[in-house]
Formats: C-alpha cells, sequence, structure tokens
C-alpha cells in the first residue's frame, strides 16, 4: 500500500470538480481489499475521520476531506469477474466509466446508466447514485446494482445481494458476515417523485442494499460491486431537433417523453413508433457556446433537443417518419434537424454534447468567472411550466448562464456563472429561488450529484426534521463514531 | 461544373472485425457499414462547388447492390444522382479504377472526387491508378481545395509544413481529412433520398492482377512479463532477452 504524508503529494487529493478544497494528514492508497481494512483499521483505531476518494469528478464536495485520513481507490480498478451468459460484472470500485466501457464493448454488452463524466468511477457512482442521459429509458445506478461487499463504518464487513435483505414495511434487518444483526425501523419519509440523489434510500419494503447506494460514503465502504449488463441495441437513431420557440419545444418534451415512457415497456425490437431512450436539454446560451465549432446551428434556434432510439433495422423508415411527422408538427426548423444513424455519426453527436462543458470552462476561465449550478428535477406534471420558470427567470437576470440536462428526467442543470461579488448574491439568490420552485412542485434539491458538504443547507429544506434525525439515527447505527464520510449530507 | 464523387463502403470502424472461415475475407455478419470517411470529405467538398459554381454532383460506388445504403446517405447530403456499379464477389483494386474510368468517360466530369484512401483494406491505389486510366491531372491528399477559374490550387500537408500544388481541369483530387467539415445529413434530405432512383449498372470484367492470400487480424496486445528487481529475475530477463526476443 502506498501512503502519501507530505502535503504536495496530498494536495491533488483535496479537491473534487466543484473545486471545493478541504485538508488531510495522511492518504492511504490501497492495493487490495485487504488493505483497506488495514488502512481503514488504523483510521478507527487513532480515531481519524476518513474520506473515500473515486475520481474526483464530483461536483459537491463528497469526496474533499474534512481533516484526517483519505482513502483512495485508483489502484483497485480492476474487473473481477465477469459472466459472459449471466450478463453480470463483477468490478472493485476505483475502475472508471470508461474502462469499464472498453471492456464490454468486446462483448457486444453495456452499463446502461451512463453518467456524462465516463472518467467517474463506479464507486463514485454508487456513492451518489449517479445517473444519466440514458437514466431516462433504463433507471440510475441503483437499477444496476446486483450485489455490494461493503465494510460498514463500525468496521463490520457485509455481502449485500438484491432480493436477500428486504423490508418488513418499514422495518429492514440484514446479518453481517460475522452475524452482527442490524434492524432499523423507520417511518414513511417523503421521498421526491423524481430520480434523486438526495439522503439515504428510505421507502417502504426497501431492498438493504439500495440503503447503502447513494448514502455517499457515510455508511460504508464498498469494496466489489456486481453490476448488471444488458446486450447492446441492433442500431440507434439519434437527432439533434432545433426549435425557435420554447413553448413548442416544452409541449414537444412532454409529447415524446409521455410516448417513449409507454412505448419503451416493450422490448426495441418490437417497436416501429416513437421510443427514446434518451431526451436531452440545450438553451440559447448553450447553442451560442456551441456555433463556434458548429457553424451549421441554425441561426434562428433558440433551443434544441437531443434524442435517441434504439431499433433493429427493419424499422427505420417506420421510425424515422413518425419522428418526422411529430417533429414537423411543432417547430418550423425540421429542415435543420440532424440525423446520426451510423456509429461514427453518434460520435459527432455526443461530442456536440461534450463539448458544451468544455466550451463552458473555456469561457469561465478566459473571463475570470465562477460557476455554479443547480441539479434540480421535478415530477412530471411540472415539466413544462418548470423549463418555462427558468428560462424566464433567467432571461431576465443579468448574470451569464447556460441550462442544460436530462429533460427527459424533469431534471436541468441552470449553470450560473457571476462575475463579480454582487453578481455570486444574486446568483446564489437565483439558486434558492429554483431551489424553492422544486420543493414546492415536490421536487428534488440534487437528482444526481448528491448532497455532499455544499448542498447541506438545500438538503435541510428538502427534509422535515423527523425525517432527518430517522437519516441520523441510521448514520450513527452503522458510523457510530461518525468517522466515515464526515460532513456529508447531514451534520 | 460537374463533379463526380467516388465512395467506398467500408466496416464501420468502431466495428469488430472478424476474419471469415475462408480465411480471405471479412465475415459480414453483425458488421455495420458506413461511407469510408474520407469519402465523406469528397462529398463535401464536391457539393459546396456545386454551390458555389452550379453544374451537378454525381457519387458511384463499385460494390454489390447493398451499398445503396451508402449511396442514400450521399443523396440526403445532397448528391443528385448515385450509381452503383455491380461487381462480383471478388475483386481487386484495378478492377474498382478500370469501372470507375469507364463510368467517368461516360459522363465526361470536370473533377473528380474521391477519399485519400479507403480506411477497410488501405490499399491508396485507386486515385493514381483512375487518373491514369482516363489521364486526368491527379493531386492526391488534399487539405484544402481553392479553385479560381481554370486553376486548381491544392493544399498538402508534408512533413513539418504544407506543400502548394496548382493544376487544372479536368482532373482529380484525393481529400485528407481537414478538407472541410461534412454537413449532417438532414431529417427531411434522409427521408427523400429515401426514394430516390438508384442507377444500378454492370461492371466490365477485368483480369485479377492481385488475389487475397490469407487474412488475419493482428495481435492486440503485446504479451509483457513482469520481473522483480532480484539477482534471479535479472538472470532470467537476460535469458529472455537471449533466447525468446533474440535481440542479444
Amino acid at each position: 500500500m502506498i501512503i502519501k504524508t507530505e502535503k504536495d503529494l496530498i494536495k491533488p487529493y483535496l479537491k473534487d470538480a466543484s473545486n471545493y478544497e478541504g485538508y488531510a494528514d495522511i492518504v492511504y492508497i490501497p492495493e487490495t481489499i485487504a488493505e483497506i481494512q488495514e488502512a481503514f483499521e488504523n483510521c478507527i483505531r487513532n480515531k481519524q475521520k476518513v474520506t473515500i476518494s473515486g475520481a474526483g469528478t464530483g461536483l459537491t464536495g463528497g469526496k474533499v476531506p474534512e481533516g484526517g485520513a483519505i482513502i483512495s481507490m485508483e489502484k483497485l480498478n480492476k474487473v473481477v469477474d465477469f459472466d459472459l451468459n449471466q450478463k453480470t460484472i463483477k468490478v472493485q470500485p476505483g475502475i472508471t466509466l470508461i474502462d469499464l466501457e472498453k471492456f464490454l464493448d468486446d462483448y457486444n454488452l453495456f452499463y446502461p446508466p451512463n453518467p456524462t463524466e465516463n472518467n467517474s468511477t463506479i464507486g463514485g457512482n454508487i456513492a451518489t447514485n449517479a445517473s444519466g442521459s440514458r437514466t431516462f429509458k433504463y433507471g440510475a445506478t441503483r437499477d444496476f446494482v446486483l450485489s455490494l461487499e461493503l465494510i460498514l463504518g463500525d468496521n463490520e464487513k457485509v455481502k449485500l445481494s438484491r432480493g436477500e435483505a428486504i423490508a418488513d414495511g418499514y422495518f429492514l434487518k440484514f446479518k453481517t458476515n460475522s452475524g452482527k444483526l442490524y434492524s432499523i425501523e423507520f417511518n414513511d419519509i417523503k421521498m421526491p417523485y423524481t430520480k434523486n440523489a438526495s439522503g439515504y434510500y428510505l421507502k417502504k419494503n426497501m431492498d438493504a442494499i439500495d440503503l447503502f447506494i447513494g448514502s455517499e460514503g457515510s455508511l460504508a465502504i464498498t469494496t466489489l460491486a456486481e453490476l448488471k449488463l444488458l446486450d447492446k441495441p441492433d442500431y440507434v437513431i439519434g437527432g439533434v431537433i432545433f426549435f425557435n420557440d420554447i413553448v413548442s419545444l416544452s409541449d414537444f418534451v412532454v409529447t415524446i417523453r409521455d410516448l417513449s415512457k409507454i412505448n419503451n415497456q416493450k422490448h426495441y425490437s418490437i417497436i416501429n413508433t416513437i421510443a427514446a431512450r434518451l431526451i436531452e436539454y440545450f438553451d440559447s446560451r448553450s447553442l451560442n457556446l456551441l456555433k463556434p465549432f458548429y457553424p451549421q446551428i441554425p441561426e434562428s434556434a433558440i433551443a434544441a433537443i437531443w434524442f435517441e432510439q434504439e431499433y433493429i433495422k427493419d424499422n427505420e423508415d417506420l421510425i424515422l417518419n413518425e419522428w418526422y411527422k411529430l417533429i414537423d408538427n411543432y417547430t418550423s426548423l425540421t429542415q435543420h434537424t440532424w440525423i446520426a444513424l451510423s456509429d461514427n455519426e453518434h460520435k459527432k453527436l455526443a461530442e456536440f454534447r461534450h463539448r458544451l462543458p468544455l466550451a463552458v470552462n473555456d469561457i469561465i476561465s478566459q473571463k475570470k468567472l465562477l460557476k455554479i449550478g443547480t441539479d434540480t428535477a421535478v415530477p412530471d406534471d411540472y415539466l413544462k411550466d418548470y423549463i418555462l420558470f427558468i428560462n424566464n427567470l433567467l432571461t431576465k437576470s443579468n448574470i451569464e448562464y447556460a441550462i442544460w440536462g436530462h429533460i427527459g428526467n424533469n431534471h436541468l442543470h441552470s449553470n450560473l456563472f457571476p462575475a463579480s461579488d454582487n453578481d455570486m448574491k444574486n446568483a446564489l439568490n437565483l439558486y434558492d429561488i429554483i431551489i424553492d420552485y422544486s420543493l414546492d412542485k415536490k421536487g428534488t434539491v440534487s437528482a444526481e450529484h448528491g448532497i455532499g458538504k455544499l448542498k447541506k443547507k438545500y438538503f435541510y429544506r428538502m427534509f422535515n426534521a423527523e425525517s432527518i434525525e430517522i437519516m441520523r439515527d441510521i448514520r450513527r447505527l452503522f458510523n457510530p463514531d461518525n468517522l466515515l464520510g464526515t460532513g456529508n449530507i447531514f451534520d | 461544373m460537374n463533379v463526380l464523387i467516388c465512395i467506398s463502403r467500408v466496416p464501420d470502424t468502431a466495428t469488430k472485425i472478424v476474419v471469415g472461415s475462408d480465411g480471405k475475407t471479412i465475415d459480414n455478419q453483425g458488421v455495420k457499414f458506413i461511407i469510408n470517411p474520407y469519402d465523406e470529405y469528397a462529398i463535401e467538398e464536391g457539393l459546396r462547388i456545386k454551390e458555389k459554381f452550379g453544374g451537378s454532383v454525381t457519387a458511384v460506388t463499385v460494390g454489390s447492390e447493398q451499398s445503396s445504403d451508402i449511396l442514400r446517405t450521399a443523396l440526403a447530403m445532397g448528391v443528385e444522382k448515385a450509381t452503383i456499379i455491380k461487381a462480383p464477389e471478388i475483386f481487386d483494386s484495378y478492377f474498382v479504377a478500370y469501372n470507375l474510368a469507364e463510368y467517368a468517360k461516360s459522363i465526361k466530369p470536370d473533377i473528380i472526387l474521391l477519399g485519400r484512401q479507403s480506411v477497410d483494406f488501405d490499399s491508396f491505389q485507386i486515385p493514381s491508378l483512375l487518373a491514369g486510366l482516363i489521364d486526368y491531372n491527379l493531386v492526391t491528399v488534399v487539405s484544402k481545395l481553392t479553385i479560381d477559374a481554370n486553376k486548381i490550387i491544392c493544399e498538402r500537408d508534408v512533413e513539418g509544413g504544407k506543400e502548394i500544388v496548382e493544376t487544372n481541369l479536368p482532373c482529380i483530387i484525393s481529400a485528407q481529412k481537414g478538407l472541410n467539415e461534412p454537413r449532417y445529413p438532414k431529417l427531411p434530405d434522409i427521408m427523400k433520398a429515401k426514394s430516390k432512383p438508384i442507377e444500378i449498372l454492370e461492371a466490365k470484367p477485368t483480369d485479377l492482377k492481385m488475389e487475397v492470400i490469407s487474412m488475419e487480424i493482428p495481435m492486440k496486445q503485446r504479451i509483457g512479463k513482469i520481473l522483480s528487481d532480484s539477482d534471479e529475475d535479472i538472470n532470467e530477463l537476460v535469458r529472455l532477452l537471449h533466447e525468446e526476443a533474440k535481440v542479444i
């Protein structure tokens, strides 16, 4: 095991992609599960705080330490077992999504959730219940985790397999490898009717494994994860549709979202109509950021939708026709709709999407701006209202911004780029208004990034005191001295 | 200005290639095919020439009737006429060039555009063979093209710099990456292209000048051995370098 204690060597471990910086005394880099154990036991013995570190691609400071030790999973990045027939894979927590994808490519399989940041690690994805563009059809990380091997905060070891420890109503119990029994009683906590990465997962008749997925490193250390895989689809249509009117765009998105939700219940091989697997949004500011690289973006476009759909070749004409008819009903820019049918063309559309955060980073560093980003989602009924609300709100402000996100999941990122302290004050105020709006609609304050250390304020507004106390009791049960993941989700 | 674009149907660059049971051909099972990526630059350049100077743009390919899929993409991008010259199962570069030449002689284009190479067999032969057969001027691997009256100015990437070449019509230009940014096919054009006719011509046979004897997938990874710094392993390293790698 590599151990780092010099300041200069520790420094790179102190930040995540939010730029929030913490401090620590020591970094352990274990190369085996036994070494994770050893490092963790050291920390327990010294009553030292422990923060688990993945790739550092998070946006809420979840991996940023508040003192003590860091256990970095960077060397635990291997595929441990792979079952081609069952389509399952066992991986160590430090494997990145891009490495997992490369491994699976050879077998024509894929891991569906697809968070945009493919340098993130599976361990980090599990900690935040990460989601991505394809979550619209397939669900988030949670839906693809079959089993977890964990070291709990009190140093007990447990393997949880989906289906083996199910709560009886609001009463959940399971035993660790050593035979220690944990039982948890909880109430009906109001979880949002959206995808969610805020707080512990607590639902009637829940599976014990789900408590640990999305617990942001505050209950246990993931040492091994078994994931469910799917066969790659035969063919995929991708398209970018341009709009010159935001109301029409909103109506269009609601229509294709609802159609796709129904049609996606069938296997794609028998679908010959609209059934998107992802629906993503770019606002006019996003398009402006992309125009220097993509002069083909029509001048009059004020927003765009990117979609993908899986299909078999025989149905290509029928499906394209359905999209054509529908698109033509909602936009006068139909003739500009880009379509990708080959893998090569898909790569170009994916580049279009990936170029956006890069363009944002360029402008931020050029103009020396800051960045804050929302991660809120609302229930299905409010999507149109949500799109119009956010666009109206931000258009009226004097702060630079860009909105994009997973609109099929009613989930948008409003990215604000304040240029001054005063701007920053206004931006935080806008942020609060967006949070209030989402909470009022029974949505979530964080749909995919997690609470970490930066969004606790909003977490406290999302759940009532009683619910937070239940979560606190759960943390005390598994993590009695609160040494593990200190400062994440709630204090 | 009448433009002819010669395109080729190649396996998608992301496809996993498997050698067929005869050991000489690619197993087409499950393989997706696309327009040769270098040919996309040729198509885009052809369309731009037409948009600037008028005239017509025709795309032609030598291959099976299945090649209609890539011609539909070319039609969707804006090509007006598409032709397949139907080839037998086994053919070589000379066959392709000869048939392209015969076709070119029949429509007498001012300029012929094609990719610098096709990414399936990478033989680099067609532009030169074609130029020889129809006696057109030829500039290969062009990364910038300017047409000024009858003068054709081409930029070529060379080691550490650029080479500027001037020629005149009629000529053949083979396209390099960076020549332009090919347009995305648009939905209405894709739909329209589906119903456009594709002309199918019988190829004229030629004798094979090249034959594939065998085909194999290159070794994917070097097989590495990791040795420690013990004396024993150092002796082993010397032995391996001497006996297995035969480099010392």
